[in-house]
């Protein structure tokens, strides 16, 4: 490995090949993004406290949720899953770099590329995309989606997707190829499992999405290939091949993430690795098949088969859940602020799978297909569950990255008001889909108890903003304030806790020996 | 083998999802498009079973601009669809220089082995 010292410069920052850089860099724009699809969500909540139109016009509202929605998909959680994969897997196999950095590095500049040109949109005479994240045909041909700014979505998408596509190319051909002496599939890390189901998944479904933009482009400017009565069905296939298992691309790196992280906060060896690999591979592959069940309302899918796989799922889930129960359950369990965090994100995608278990079974969907019913249950798996995921896996890594602690104090607040914004956020709209309310509405009326319920939603949704506030203040004070971390400040298990914090180019100057899954664990268990 | 084995066995469980399909949709489409994806998942364990290990001394680059400048490239290349004809010329101009950049360093790097 040539060593060639670090370059503080501009050019040198965003033009490095380090895997590190590229994962902050990658982490960083994402949370970006994160910040400005968050804002659009806050003025969405004040415009529906209350019904009738107070803040925002119906077409502006339209262009909201669109860009929320589309934001927090393409260009927050999908790259914030990747992120953590392309900074800690070569990390956690013990590998000096990644394959294809060069290919990475496109990926990493194509996904803000893709987020600048898919938000302006807002510029254009038509504004920005107002069909819905999922685009539908035929609310997106030409005719109901006039003006550039579709145009701009649909080009944003592409190259957002293709980006995360080239980065997971990269992070798996690392995990096949540059492992360390003695790094044995089954030896490989539960995060870095994950992230090897995660980038399986992005690599066989990604390509749908890309097939389905790319014609509905040409839909809107050359021929109608989704015209006809089996034209908007054909693009919903597409759609949802992508749509589904990409839920799952922004789970597994967070529940790869929590494992780490209920182990070493149980003082503790993972519990049941081997189910949980093999849980992960079968759970991943079944979420390929599952992508039709937002489809029944269309009546045009094999119902039958994909209620049933949906609700196979249950089965690798619960072995997951066994398996990260099973590891806290005679540990020593140290309640920090990453291990707070895994804690909430094992409850409330609970509360988001259970849910599901309602839109997987056809005749419970009719009911509540394109409710708020539906927004709340895929609020309780992103928000509430993969971004309790995230923020584990930043204030357990953080310290690796940066060098430096955050404050726990902060952190706990931040879990605190995170809590309890998430579940005022998004129970209530469980409630009100139930009812009836229709979710992509701007105005409703105030029948049910809609109106206490939104409310209650807006109020959930600026407590969430509140403990975003604190994260980022507890951002400013680590960096102003700086408290060193060490390299093994929580005496983690695995080989990213070996080296220095933050990790040196080359990452490691030495390696110890690894005979398991878990070789710091093995190592601190040889010298007591 | 050992390193292909998950990948093998996950492209086998792909194309048992899929065939299942095939058997009970009447639609041609779905199973369609999940073969094509089993197939690229046969493609991925492939690779894991024919990819030898790298060389224990490789040689990485630090900065990569010409990556940058690539990506960038492509981004014009498809914007040039609705801004015209100008950013498709400019586009396809940095494309071209990209990968002669590229190609340089990839040659600079092959000589340092």
């Amino acid at each position: 490995m040539l060593v060639v010292p670090r370059r503080a410069s501009l050019i040198g920052w965003v033009g490095s090949t380090d895997h590190k850089r590229i994962g902050v860099r990658v982490a960083t724009y994402a949370f970006g993004f994160f910040l400005l699809s968050g804002a659009f969500a806050l003025v969405m909540r004040t415009e529906l406290a209350r019904p009738g139109l107070q803040v925002v016009s119906e077409n502006t509202y339209n262009e909201l949720f669109t860009m929320h929605g589309s934001g927090m998909f393409f260009l927050v959680m999908a790259p914030l899953a990747l992120a953590l994969g392309m900074y800690f897997v070569p990390l956690q196999i013990g590998a000096s770099d990644i394959a294809w950095p060069r290919l990475a590095l496109i990926g990493d500049w194509l996904i803000p590329l893709g987020g600048v040109t898919m938000f302006s949109g807002f510029l254009t005479d038509h504004g920005a995309a107002k069909a819905g994240w999922t685009a539908f045909a035929p609310l997106s041909d030409i005719d109901r989606s006039p003006g550039y700014g579709m145009d701009l979505w649909i080009f944003g998408g592409l190259l957002a997707t293709a980006g995360v596509l080239l980065l997971a190319i990269s992070v798996l051909t690392t995990i096949v190829r540059f492992r360390a002496p003695g790094m044995t599939m089954l030896r490989l890390p539960v995060f870095t499992w994950s992230m090897v189901a995660t980038c399986l998944l992005v690599i066989t479904s990604f390509p749908a999405l890309i097939v389905a933009l790319s014609l509905l482009f040409v839909d809107r400017h050359f021929s109608g290939v989704y015209e006809g009565a089996s034209g908007p069905v054909l693009y919903q296939h597409l759609f949802w091949f992508y749509g589904h298992p990409v839920v799952y691309v922004i789970f597994f790196p967070f529940i790869g993430a929590v494992a780490e992280v209920v182990a070493v906060f149980s003082r503790r060896r993972f519990f049941g690795y081997h189910a949980l690999v093999l849980s992960l591979l079968v759970f991943a592959a079944l979420s390929m098949s599952v992508w039709a069940h937002h489809m029944f309302a269309t009546g045009r899918v094999t119902n039958q088969y994909f209620a049933l796989t949906s609700t196979i799922l249950l089965v690798p889930a619960g072995v997951e859940y066994f398996d990260l129960i099973g590891t806290m359950i005679g540990g020593s369990i140290l309640l920090s602020s990453a291990m707070l965090f895994a804690v909430g994100f094992i409850v409330l995608f609970l509360i988001g799978g259970l849910t599901g278990i309602i839109v997987a079974s056809p005749p419970l969907d009719y009911h509540v297909h394109d409710t708020y019913f539906v927004v709340g249950h895929f609020h309780y798996t992103i928000f509430a569950g993969s971004l309790f995921g995230f923020f584990a896996a930043v204030y357990y890594w953080y310290p690796k990255v940066t060098g430096r602690m955050l404050r726990e104090r902060l952190g706990k607040l931040q879990f605190v008001l995170y809590f309890l914004g998430a579940n005022l956020t998004f129970f209530p709209m469980l409630v009100s889909g139930y009812e009836g309310m229709p979710r992509r509405v701007a105005d409703y009326e105030n029948i049910h108890d809609l109106s206490l319920m939104n409310m209650l939603s807006t109020i959930g949704a600026f407590t969430i903003a509140l403990g975003t506030l604190v994260f980022l203040w507890n951002l400013r004070v680590s960096s102003r304030k700086p408290v060193p971390a060490g390299n093994d400040p929580w005496q983690g298990h695995t080989l990213e806790w070996w080296t220095t914090s933050p990790p040196p180019p080359h990452n490691f100057d030495s390696l110890p020996p690894v005979r398991s899954y878990s070789p710091l664990y093995d190592r601190r268990l040889g010298e007591s | 083998m050992k390193v292909a084995l998950p990948f093998v066995a996950w492209a086998a469980l792909l194309t048992v999802l899929a065939a299942v399909l095939w058997v009970w949709s009447s639609d041609h489409v779905p199973p369609a498009i999940f073969t094509a994806a089993a197939s690229v998942a046969w493609c991925v364990g492939l690779y894991a079973l024919l990819r030898p290990f790298p060389r224990a001394v490789r040689r990485a680059p630090d900065l990569s601009l010409a990556s940058g400048l690539v990506a960038l490239a492509i981004a014009m290349l498809l914007l040039s669809a609705l801004v015209g004809e100008w950013l498709l010329l400019i586009g396809g101009g940095a494309l071209v220089a990209g990968l002669v950049w590229l190609a340089r360093e990839l040659r600079a790097e092959r000589r340092v082995r």
